[in-house]
């Protein structure tokens, strides 16, 4: 042990030990953030594959505009490297640095979210126009949900930083918030492939179960 | 275990730096309980539901012809209320103090872990992982107590075969509830207090990894119940626990605190499987290394791990379930692309893991407390680990057996037939991990050594029908029918729920300071035992005449099995009461035990009772195993001295050690 | 003898709970009263001089301050609380029928329909001579696109009771007849038929034209008692 090494005020055990706990915490939160996330590959190739009733593909073919998708995961994946360019900054005392990484992240966060939200807001269909507009939609709602937990925790260790919570011997949250967000990325990354390697399906010869109508 | 003197020095608070303290120790965490949650709660349920009802229609239906202005309406309240009361119960102020820089102090800590607040630290956003434990012990047993009551209630409708006491529609309700509250509630009640209140003693922890979170997973638990048990009052869940697609679609809006209630208890079981899972691996005393790992350890760990992994799969199918609802998507509804068997699917990658989930802890109960009452070290402890471990592997590869008959992929049957079959290997390895610990040894009979032999019937019986289901040509007779509930009882509360009363019987002392009634405890757990097997056996047999699950009315053809089983089921019911009686009283005026009542080798037996706030004054250094008993082994030295005596010519003394 | 006590009081409390449980559950979710057919007199069958008895039901599109609807026993209270819109039978979905008897059914029809998915139920099965009146005049089945409702009886699984299996399709008002101040319209489409019961027994009945709200038109008054099924017991 360190013997700069600051303690925890609450446990009284050095930042290392908790960190080092918090680091696994977060690796096994992410391990069930991500088989949530693979219901929603699961479902989307599921869809995808089989066209029930001919109706995967949105009215007209009106499919959701790419780039989007791929801007929103640079623009995650920027801000993953963002905070860990602050973070390893402050690591080395370089507090402007994590000031300046976890500001910058949280922008891109933002700028994230606002943008997750506009792709929503311009697809050209509604969520009930096939399982492709379904499953499309929940990709853009989860990340907007994802994206929007991710700025509150790069803003707060902005403000953390900036109350001087965050110090070089005491850097550990920040280096969390970085690894989160390259799982965020990971997330925007799933949805962004599918929308672009998955979109006609490839059955052309789907069961025909009709159209319901109510009597 | 062994354990050697301090190694490593405790931090008191005065010795380190401590931040700015805002206001009283506690802040806004002194003025959040459970009447200011109930009351948030409430009143954010109302608004909710108020407010989207300005701004929908009750005309407008979506693809399954549900009216979606109820729905939106339903869902807002529901959502309102769970908010509301952790809002209520402070679950946000650590975020945001957290997010402010106020970070918390030593005296805010010892506030939040209850210090010197009395029994109102129960009702708290209490982080003591003690507490916790004992709050998750309370709130298994209600919700064992209401499922135990929608049991009652099912038998007595199936016993009264010359009248229709309910209507189908209440009656399909409650078996639908019944089902699920009984799933959470095996969930819980092994992980949940013992999880909570052993385990981090026994791995010579001070606390669990994440005491916030600890709070937070016991506290999202309790807002979950309320959605789910007011959908009786909201036109039911009429579908069974596993509310298939179509049906769910068509269901009244009861069906949405289903929803709810899932996705809540998702958050809550992932959030306590991570902190489980962290406090295993990360807090171990030193020395204690993964050979040295009491096995009741290694079957919380096993069951967080499938939860972890698992569960999300569980929540998203009602993400999506409640979505198609709420905002007209279609992943559930064939019209528009969707698929019901993708359903299916995701309910079940969850599904089956989930009675691993359920059984594992208590079954690894069973192995931990055995060698204690047998005083003889667990046969073959690494055989034990490989048969948790194997269960793990395999519990994800055989969810499709629950799909044979859907007509889903049928050429994938046979595949998963094997993996079914070949899962009852590692169980089967537990089994003889218990038969070969017990094999030659006089127990010590207190009631939960008893209680192994009691699960290991129900669990051979159980294991041995589950094999004939996972059976593709046998399960396509039995599917849907009586006989497939009779197994999943004698697994789920043959295996989970007679292991789980063994368990907390043996922990008792330590949670409460008091012995769990022997006497009366024994009586109640053999009336119940004895009634299980009447009700159960008795409904094999129903269901290898024929008779359907989930139906009031039935030919007369079932009614004798069906009597048997009511009374059966009122036998249980009884000796259930008589348990809880003996829990209540114990809990009350027991007689006090001493720290280590049974002379178990675990860290839990070597700290004082009642534990100390900081559990160990030192932490321990391990040395040894766990299950160091009767070593030399007697009976070695019996069989050593009749080879002696066979070789020297002289009879053997029977009987001698 | 103070824990024995404690576990006896335990046990009394918790079959307490059971059976207030259980008297509550039957009288909140009871079917709703019973409505008897009236026995008036004799009729002649091939089996010789039956009891003859009459019922009258009605079909409403949705309650109203004259007809409130499903109600459940004596409290007055509407069987599903979004139930009001739903169309239902009355005045009870409860019927008791005489054992061994000529049934002679009148259902008074206010409600609007559309195509029935199995035109199978467009036609009668099971009543007296294969035929029944609508507004007087003999029909032996009514256009499968022009149905409101049907009143099916089946057989309960049960081995030890008579076959009985009724079906009679109602017809729909138009979408343009004239309406009362309840919103029914003002002449109610009737519909008579006859069928004949053998030794007591217990069935259920319905309508086989999915005429309720959610999936394919299945949830709602399909799937609640009180509304479009119910009970038939042969005494």
């Amino acid at each position: 042990m360190s013997v700069t090494e600051p303690l925890s005020p609450t446990t009284g055990e050095p930042v290392s030990v908790v960190a080092s706990r918090n680091r696994l915490g977060v690796w096994f939160i992410i391990i069930s953030c991500t088989t949530g996330s693979l219901s929603l590959l699961i479902s989307y190739s599921y869809l995808w594959s089989l066209n029930v009733n001919s109706a995967w593909a949105p009215p007209n073919n009106a499919w959701a505009t790419l780039w989007p998708f791929w801007a929103i995961f640079v623009g995650e994946i920027l801000a993953g490297l963002a905070m860990r360019w602050g973070w390893k900054g402050m690591e080395k005392g370089d507090r402007g640095r994590m000031l300046a990484g976890s500001l910058i992240s949280s922008l891109l966060l933002i700028a994230a979210f606002v943008g997750q939200v506009a792709q929503i807001m311009t697809f050209p269909f509604g969520p009930s126009d096939g399982a492709y507009a379904s499953v499309t939609f929940w990709f853009a709602l989860s990340n907007a949900g994802w994206v929007l937990l991710s700025s509150f925790l790069a803003f707060g260790i902005f403000n953390r930083t900036l109350a001087g919570k965050i110090t070089a011997t005491n850097a550990s949250h920040a280096g969390l918030v970085a690894m989160w967000l390259v799982w965020l990325a990971g997330v925007a990354f799933i949805g962004a492939i599918c929308t672009t390697t998955m979109q006609e399906s490839p059955n052309t010869n789907s069961p025909d179960f009709g159209n319901f109508q109510e009597p | 275990m062994t354990t050697a003197t301090v190694t490593v020095t405790i931090h008191e608070a005065p010795d380190v730096i401590q931040p700015r303290q805002h206001g009283k120790p506690g802040g806004l965490l002194r003025y959040c309980n459970f009447v200011t949650a109930l009351i948030l709660g409430i009143v954010l349920a109302a608004l909710a539901y108020w407010i989207t009802g300005m701004f929908t229609t009750g005309e407008a239906l979506n693809a399954n012809f549900v009216p979606i202005g109820i729905n939106v309406q339903i869902t807002a309240m529901y959502v309102g209320w769970v908010v509301g009361f952790m809002i209520g119960i402070g679950a946000f102020v650590g975020p945001i103090r957290w997010f402010l820089g106020r970070d918390l102090t030593h005296a805010d800590a010892e506030y939040l872990a209850g210090r010197g607040q009395g029994r109102m630290k129960f009702w708290k956003y209490t982080t003591d992982h003690k507490i916790v434990g004992i709050q998750y012990l309370i709130v298994s047993m209600a919700l064992l107590g209401f499922g135990g009551l929608l049991a009652m209630l099912i038998r007595t409708e199936l016993g009264v075969t010359w009248a229709e006491l309910f209507n189908p529609n209440f009656y399909n309700s409650i078996i639908g509830t019944h089902g699920i509250v009984m799933i959470i509630a095996m969930i819980v009640v092994v992980s949940g207090p013992l999880g909570n209140f052993i385990v981090p003693i026994m791995v010579g922890a001070r606390d669990m990894a994440f005491p916030r979170l600890n709070a937070l997973s016991i506290w999202l638990l309790v807002a979950a119940i309320p959605p789910l048990a007011s959908n009786l009052a909201l036109g039911g869940l009429r579908d069974g626990w596993t509310v298939y697609q179509p049906l769910a679609d068509q269901a009244p809006v009861g069906m949405i605190g289903y929803q709810i209630t899932i996705i809540t208890f998702g958050f809550s079981t992932a959030i306590a499987s991570v902190n489980l899972m962290t406090t295993i691996v990360k807090m171990r005393a030193k020395g204690m290394t993964w050979s040295r790992v009491p096995i009741f350890v290694y079957g919380i760990f096993a069951s967080s791990l499938m939860g972890l992994i698992w569960f999300p799969m569980y929540q998203y199918s009602q993400w999506f379930a409640l979505s198609d609802r709420v905002i007209n998507t279609s992943f559930y509804v064939p019209a528009q692309g969707g698929s019901v068997w993708l359903y299916e699917n995701l309910f079940w990658l969850l599904g089956h893991p989930e009675v691993y989930v359920i059984v594992l802890p208590g079954v690894a109960a069973l192995l931990e407390l055995m060698v204690v009452f047998l005083r003889k070290p667990l046969f073959s402890y690494k055989f034990a680990v490989a048969g948790i471990f194997g269960i793990v592997g395999l519990s994800a590869v055989v969810w499709v057996h629950h799909m044979y008959m859907t007509g889903w992929a049928p050429s994938s049957n046979y595949p998963f037939m094997l993996s079914t079959e070949m899962i009852s290997i590692p169980i089967s390895f537990l089994v003889l991990v218990m038969l070969g610990t017990m094999w030659r040894a006089r127990p010590w009979t207190r009631l939960p050594m008893m209680a192994v032999y009691a699960v290991v019937w129900n669990k051979v019986i159980g294991g041995i029908t589950g094999v004939f289901l996972s059976d593709v040509p046998v399960d396509q007779y039995m599917h849907g029918s009586m006989f497939v509930v009779a197994h999943f009882h004698y697994m789920l509360m043959g295996a989970g729920l007679f292991s789980a009363m063994a368990a907390i019987a043996y922990w008792f002392p330590k949670m409460t300071g008091r012995y769990l009634d022997n006497r009366w405890g024994s009586i109640g757990f053999w009336v119940a035992f004895g009634g299980f097997q009447l009700t159960f056996l008795s409904m094999f047999a129903a269901g290898l005449q024929g008779m359907p699950r989930r139906v009031l009315q039935f030919d007369s053809l079932f009614n004798v099995s069906n009597w048997i089983s009511t009374i059966g089921a009122y036998i249980i019911g009884i000796g259930m009461l008589i348990f809880l009686a003996a829990v209540i009283n114990s809990w009350r005026s027991g007689e006090i035990a001493p720290a280590n009542p049974y002379g178990a080798k675990t860290l839990e037996a070597q700290v004082p009772t009642p534990v100390p706030p900081e559990n160990f004054a030192v932490l321990p250094v391990i040395t040894s195993d766990p299950y160091g008993y009767g070593s030399p082994d007697p009976y070695e030295l019996e069989d050593e001295a009749r080879r002696a005596a066979l070789e020297g010519g002289e009879p053997a003394k029977v009987g001698a050690s | 003898m103070k824990r024995l006590l404690i576990v006896l009081g335990t046990v009394i409390v918790g079959i307490g709970i059971v059976a207030g449980s259980a008297a509550f559950g039957h009288w909140k979710a009871a079917e709703p009263a019973v409505i008897k057919a009236v026995v008036d007199g004799t009729s002649p069958t091939p089996d010789g001089d039956r009891t003859h008895a009459k019922l009258e039901l009605a079909i409403y599109p949705q309650s109203s301050g004259a007809v409130p609807g499903p109600q459940l026993n004596d409290t007055g209270a509407n069987v599903a609380a979004n139930g009001q819109g739903w169309p239902f039978y009355w005045p009870s979905t409860s019927i008791e029928l005489p054992a061994n008897s000529v049934v002679e059914v009148t259902i008074h029809q206010y409600d609007s329909g559309g195509t029935i998915y199995n035109p199978w139920f467009a036609k009668p099965q099971g009543i007296v001579e294969g035929t029944f009146t609508v507004n007087g005049s003999p029909e032996v089945g009514v256009s499968p696109t022009n149905v409101a409702h049907t009143f099916t009886i089946h057989q309960l699984p049960e081995g030890n009771q008579p076959y009985l299996f009724v079906s009679v399709p109602v017809p729909a008002q138009s979408a343009n007849a004239p309406t009362d101040a309840n919103g029914y319209p003002t002449k109610p489409i009737d519909v008579t038929f006859t069928f004949r019961t053998g030794a007591p027994g217990t069935y259920v009945w319905n309508c086989e034209f999915p005429c309720g709200t959610y999936y394919v038109s299945f949830g709602g008054p399909m799937s609640q008692r009180g509304y479009m099924s119910g009970t038939v017991k042969v005494v």
